[in-house]
């Protein structure tokens, strides 16, 4: 029905055997060596540190753990990854629904009412989100925020729902009742329509972090986000890609498959994190809009794809969609490729799609 | 320190994360030392000084691990406390009491200028002693107390009850030992209260001569923290905590002092400020300053600690933990590389909070606390240290530190000039007191 490749994308070199970050010599430069190695460091990119030395610089946002990995030897890395984390941040207080003040907060309060005028990060971020819903057939939604809220998701505090309490949260669902106006105003023809972008805006904020350290002149770097999305910015440390292992959702001990990424994005959908079970039923986080229920066919799916934003919410588009809306997307879209894990096969990841930005290898036990 | 009510329930839960791990509730363990079967039973103890701070004391004792036999006071007691003290042999005279007593250790819950004559007599009677705060009115009386029990060998422990919080326990180890706050350069602490502090005399007492006991009045026998010559008024009374408290989550001791105060509320015969603020100086940039006042209590008391990366509030019986928005949150690494590993493993988004601390489930009982658990662990921690030979955890040392810092400020107040603690802090260190000699125990 669709093909099971074991590689995908055959472009790009081999890895070369000596490639990696050792995790486990991870060491804590304190702040007075920080200093130091910006204070000594000389303005043509070399510092005072090790010539292989590669920093991990991290910050809590987005209610997960966003890292750079990117190279010592230019003297502003610490300095880009700095503002890399900054945009975030940034981006944090912009497009979180936990944030009474930002900006989705505020057009999720009034965009009934009224026309509201929204600044272009979120415009762009809404704009693309109708795209991926339409070139989805309608997986990807960003319009489920009263259903997420009526299955307790939001609160983390999971239960299931009352059915006149789902039916009325799926009245309030649909991307098509978002409307986008002249100017840079948004508004819902449905009253009580909740967005909420958990699905995408990780990914977005990865996207616009790579550009402040494109800026500062430096070719490579991984960037990561709660583990779930990762963005490749150049071939990593020696030219063959970034060197990413998909673990396995639930034999945790193992990996799925290894990829290497270049100039590209991951995203990762599973249930792991955030589930529960209520009479022997197990319900997880990701919810099909269509129904209003849990999907269940797909127990892990990663996507690769040009930017981190797209790569997220295609994870969740498939993740509901199942194999055969990712065949479909995939075939009609170079340079998607997608490793799915279907509940009922836990031991063999299907791969669709081909990248000229990465290679899969799938782990076989 | 204002916060929301929301503002307050965001700290709470933050505190309840970070103290979430099993060091939390190892450290809570005080009373384990003494559990089970210890050579000796409980210890027999005399308590002195039968006012309010005396009967919290001995309605916090555990008779599992220290027996009251004696109480003595002063005072003529009301008919409500000699019910109180049923079964228990009564005394006036602590002299006297001392003479005829079969005692391991004595409680004294005195006012402040008789702990060094009280606790000097018990400890060279070779009589383990635990000594409410503050130690004593004057360095030469802390000297006394200290030199008293190294010679005899005996415990003495002041009762700074913070050590003994199972909250703020779990706080600086979890916390502030941990780093979570980051480098600390301020401190805010604060004692406000509304209210004279002045209590009215109960009609038994009117008629009680207090002359040959040194109070010239009953009143001034009651309201003894009001005046100079029975206490060292609200910095020595109040301001000792906060210093304590200080002094321990910084690990650290005052290098200088500035402050100011004076009677600005209650002009009512009392000799004793009403008003005291002071600046204490720390090593390394280090500065906290204190707010005693009696004219408005609306912020309670409270110790706060500003880090680069966050905010410690302690106080008001629960401990709340703030980040540093857009500063020091940011870790950063360094990694060879080495080998063919992959550098990350890509999975289902993680929570950072979920992946950083589990959750206590018996949280509530640290998250907020009272103050009467702290008096019984403190006295269950200084039985175990008799029984046990175990460090007192509120010991002498820590409390001459406090003591010295409140009679510093005391100084800077007269002076109306800054006052450097310096010169005494080496020449008056001592390690004495604080740890039982396991071989002259009582069997």
């Amino acid at each position: 029905m669709w093909a099971v490749e074991r590689t995908a994308g055959i472009n790009m070199r081999r890895a070369q055997s000596g490639m990696g970050i050792e995790r486990a010599s991870l060491k804590t430069l304190n702040r007075r060596q920080l200093l130091a190695f910006r204070d000594i460091a000389p303005s043509d990119g070399e510092s005072g540190l090790e010539t292989d030395c590669w920093l991990t610089v991290s910050r809590v946002a987005m209610a997960c753990r966003f890292e750079v990995n990117i190279d010592s030897r230019g003297w502003q890395a610490v300095k880009a990854a700095g503002e890399c984390l900054d945009e975030v941040d940034r981006l944090e207080s912009i497009l979180s629904i936990f944030r009474p003040r930002s900006e989705l907060s505020r057009l999720n309060r009034e965009a009934a009412t009224r026309p509201v005028l929204v600044g272009p990060e979120l415009l762009e971020l809404l704009e693309m989100c109708k795209l991926l819903h339409e070139e989805s057939e309608g997986a990807f939604d960003i319009t489920t925020g009263s259903l997420t809220e009526c299955w307790g998701f939001q609160e983390r505090s999971p239960k299931l729902p009352a059915t006149e309490l789902l039916a009325s949260a799926r009245e309030r669902v649909g991307a098509n009742r978002v409307c986008f106006g002249t100017e840079g105003s948004v508004s819902f023809k449905c009253a009580d329509l909740r967005i909420n972008l958990g699905g995408v805006g990780k990914g977005y904020a990865l996207d616009r972090g790579a550009a402040k350290i494109s800026g500062h002149g430096i070719g490579t770097a991984l960037l990561s986000a709660g583990s779930s999305s990762v963005l490749a910015l150049g071939a990593g440390p020696d030219g063959t890609g970034w060197h990413v292992g998909l673990r396995h959702p639930v034999l945790k001990d193992q990996r799925l498959a290894t990829v290497r990424l270049c100039s590209c994005a991951m995203g990762t959908s599973s249930q792991e994190e955030q589930w529960f079970e209520q009479s022997g039923e197990r319900y997880g986080h990701i919810l099909d809009p269509q129904t209003g229920f849990p999907a269940t066919r797909v127990r892990s799916i990663s996507v690769i794809a040009d930017s981190a934003a797209r790569a997220d919410a295609l994870a969740t588009a498939f993740f509901v969609g199942g194999p055969e809306l990712a065949a479909r997307y995939c075939s009609r879209h170079e340079g998607v490729t997608a490793v799915m894990l279907l509940a009922r096969d836990l031991h063999h990841p299907i791969v669709f799609g081909s990248s000229n930005q990465a290679i899969v290898e799938v782990v076989n036990d | 320190m204002v916060l929301t009510p929301d503002a307050r329930k965001i700290g709470r839960r933050n505190f309840l994360k970070a103290v979430g791990g099993t060091s939390a509730l190892a450290a809570l363990g005080t009373t384990a030392v003494v559990r089970g079967p210890s050579r000796g039973g409980p210890v027999r103890t005399a308590l002195v000084g039968y006012g309010k701070q005396g009967k919290l004391l001995q309605v916090s004792i555990d008779p599992e691990v220290m027996e009251l036999v004696a109480i003595c006071d002063i005072r003529p007691l009301a008919n409500a406390e000699r019910e109180l003290i049923a079964g228990t042999n009564r005394y006036q005279d602590w002299r006297h009491m001392l003479q005829q007593e079969r005692i391991e250790a004595v409680l004294i819950a005195t006012p402040l200028w008789t702990h060094s004559e009280i606790a000097g007599a018990c400890l060279e009677a070779r009589k383990h002693v635990f000594c409410e705060t503050a130690m004593a009115m004057d360095t030469k009386g802390c000297l006394q107390m200290m030199e008293a029990a190294k010679r005899n060998k005996r415990l003495l422990a002041i009762g700074y009850q913070d050590y003994y919080q199972p909250l703020y326990w779990a706080a600086y180890h979890n916390i502030m030992k941990q780093g979570l706050l980051g480098d600390v350069y301020s401190v805010e602490a604060a004692w406000h209260s509304y209210g004279s502090g002045r209590l009215e005399s109960a009609p038994e007492s009117v008629a009680f001569d207090s002359r040959p006991w040194g109070y010239g009045s009953p009143d001034e026998l009651l309201n003894w923290r009001l005046y100079r010559r029975y206490s060292n008024g609200l910095m020595g009374e109040s301001g000792g905590a906060l210093v304590s408290l200080t002094n321990w989550y910084l690990d650290s001791v005052p290098t200088a002092i500035q402050a100011a105060g004076g009677i600005f509320s209650y002009h009512d015969g009392r000799d004793a400020d009403d008003h005291v603020y002071a600046t204490l100086e720390y090593p390394d940039g280090r500065t906290a300053t204190l707010s005693l006042i009696q004219s408005n209590g609306f912020e309670g008391s409270y110790t706060q600690f500003l880090g680069r990366k966050g905010t410690l509030i302690v106080g008001n019986n629960e401990a709340l933990l703030f980040a540093e928005e857009g500063t020091g949150a940011t870790k950063i690494e360094a990694a060879k590389l080495k080998g063919s590993q992959p550098v990350l493993d890509s999975s289902a988004s993680r929570s950072e909070e979920a992946s950083n601390h589990s959750v206590l489930t018996t949280a509530g009982s640290v998250g907020q606390s009272s103050g009467m658990a702290a008096f019984q662990q403190e006295l269950d921690g200084f039985c175990g240290s008799i029984r046990t030979g175990a460090p007192l955890r509120s010991n002498a040392e820590h409390a001459f530190n406090v003591a010295r810092t409140c009679f510093a400020a005391d100084e800077a107040i007269k002076l109306g000039t800054r006052v450097s603690l310096l010169e005494t802090a080496q020449s008056n260190r001592f390690d004495v007191g604080s740890r039982a000699d396991s071989r002259d125990q009582y069997a």
